[in-house]
């Protein structure tokens, strides 16, 4: 009996310690479930011509030519962009 | 060449667009977002009949829902670093649609994207998250917009969700003002963004990338989004100030129009 009562106590105070814990159930954007659904979803469209892929590129801020300021950033400042 | 001539476009279109937006911003808020498209700016010599058409009409909009889009991790992506460090006088605003903190003019922190920099310009927050995944929703989101030197805009994103409190995030709410509109210029709060950053290298940052636009009227297309695979935590008190400030100031998630979502992993 007295076992019974320590363990029904125990529990209790356990689910209470997790109840009160605000504590996100992941720290990833997308969890594993859902990005290996993603994954075999791109894996069945790959029969079809893929998109260009990101290029690595290595045009430099230099080579623009153009440290002059942008308007978009007067713009980005005064707004949420 | 080809590609320069593009740039040279892309560039225009936005220097357009933000030129008409800031010489007359026609009035908008979140809760007409269906009608952004037919705005239109009367306070012109020539009225604007549809300043903001871009957010009905292009093919590119963010947000998007990433629980809808195909994922490809197989290419070889940029390697992207948040080179951010610390801004000694960053100006805190409540931009009149949410909240925001614009690095100081003289701040060297940037995005490298590739060989390429792209200057920290300012980051803000929306609640809640405009990405989604599905039906799943995050509380808010936290968004750096970097522009580079030829006005190309690539926006860095992060996912907030509750949990434990954020000292950083709190820097940010004790200081933008209450009025909209209004800056906080002399906080004498030094600050990193770099605080605001998931558990992730930031020299090497892992990410989803695809091509977008701007969340907010005049949804300008040519912004290059990365969403970070982590995300951040504020606590639930942290939320309900962020909501006194703006509450529901995210946009629904747009088409995808066959755009591929490409990963580092």
């Amino acid at each position: 009996m007295l076992i019974k009562l320590l363990l029904a106590v125990s529990l209790s105070f356990s689910v209470s310690c997790f109840a009160g814990t605000e504590k996100p159930s992941s720290n990833l954007l997308i969890d594993p479930a859902t990005r290996s659904a993603l994954d075999a979803g791109a894996q069945k469209k790959s029969t079809r011509s893929d998109p260009p892929a990101e290029k690595k590129d290595t045009q430099s801020t230099a080579e623009s030519g153009s440290d002059q300021h942008t308007p978009m950033i007067d713009y980005c400042r005064n707004n949420p962009c | 060449m080809k590609t320069k001539s593009l740039k040279n476009l892309a560039t225009t279109v936005l220097v357009c667009f933000a030129t008409t937006a800031t010489a007359g911003s026609p009035h908008w808020n979140h809760t007409e977002e269906s009608t952004w498209w037919a705005a239109e700016d009367t306070s012109q010599q020539l009225p604007l009949k549809f300043p903001y058409a871009t957010c009905g009409v292009g093919k590119h909009q963010s947000p998007i829902d990433l629980g809808a889009a195909t994922l490809d991790g197989s290419k070889s992506l940029n390697k992207v670093a948040a080179q951010y460090g610390t801004d000694t006088t960053p100006v805190f605003y409540n931009s009149g649609h949410g909240v925001q903190v614009n690095t100081s003019t003289d701040y060297s922190g940037a995005l490298k994207i590739g060989d390429e920099s792209f200057p920290l310009i300012q980051f803000h927050f929306h609640e809640p998250s405009e990405h989604v995944i599905g039906d799943k929703k995050f509380p808010a989101e936290l968004h750096f917009v970097h522009i580079n030197a030829d006005g190309r805009i690539a926006v860095l994103a992060t996912a907030i969700d509750i949990g434990a409190e954020n000292a950083a995030f709190q820097t940010v709410l004790n200081n933008v003002p209450h009025g909209e509109g209004e800056r906080n210029e002399n906080s004498g709060i030094t600050f990193d963004p770099a605080a605001l950053l998931p558990d992730l290298n930031p020299e090497d940052l892992d990410y989803y990338t695809f091509a977008g636009s701007l969340t907010t009227p005049p949804c300008s297309e040519g912004v290059q989004w990365y969403l970070l695979p982590k995300i951040i935590t504020i606590s639930s008190a942290q939320l309900e100030q962020l909501k006194g400030f703006y509450t529901n100031n995210a946009r629904s998630p747009q088409s995808l129009n066959g755009r591929t979502v490409l990963s580092t992993q």
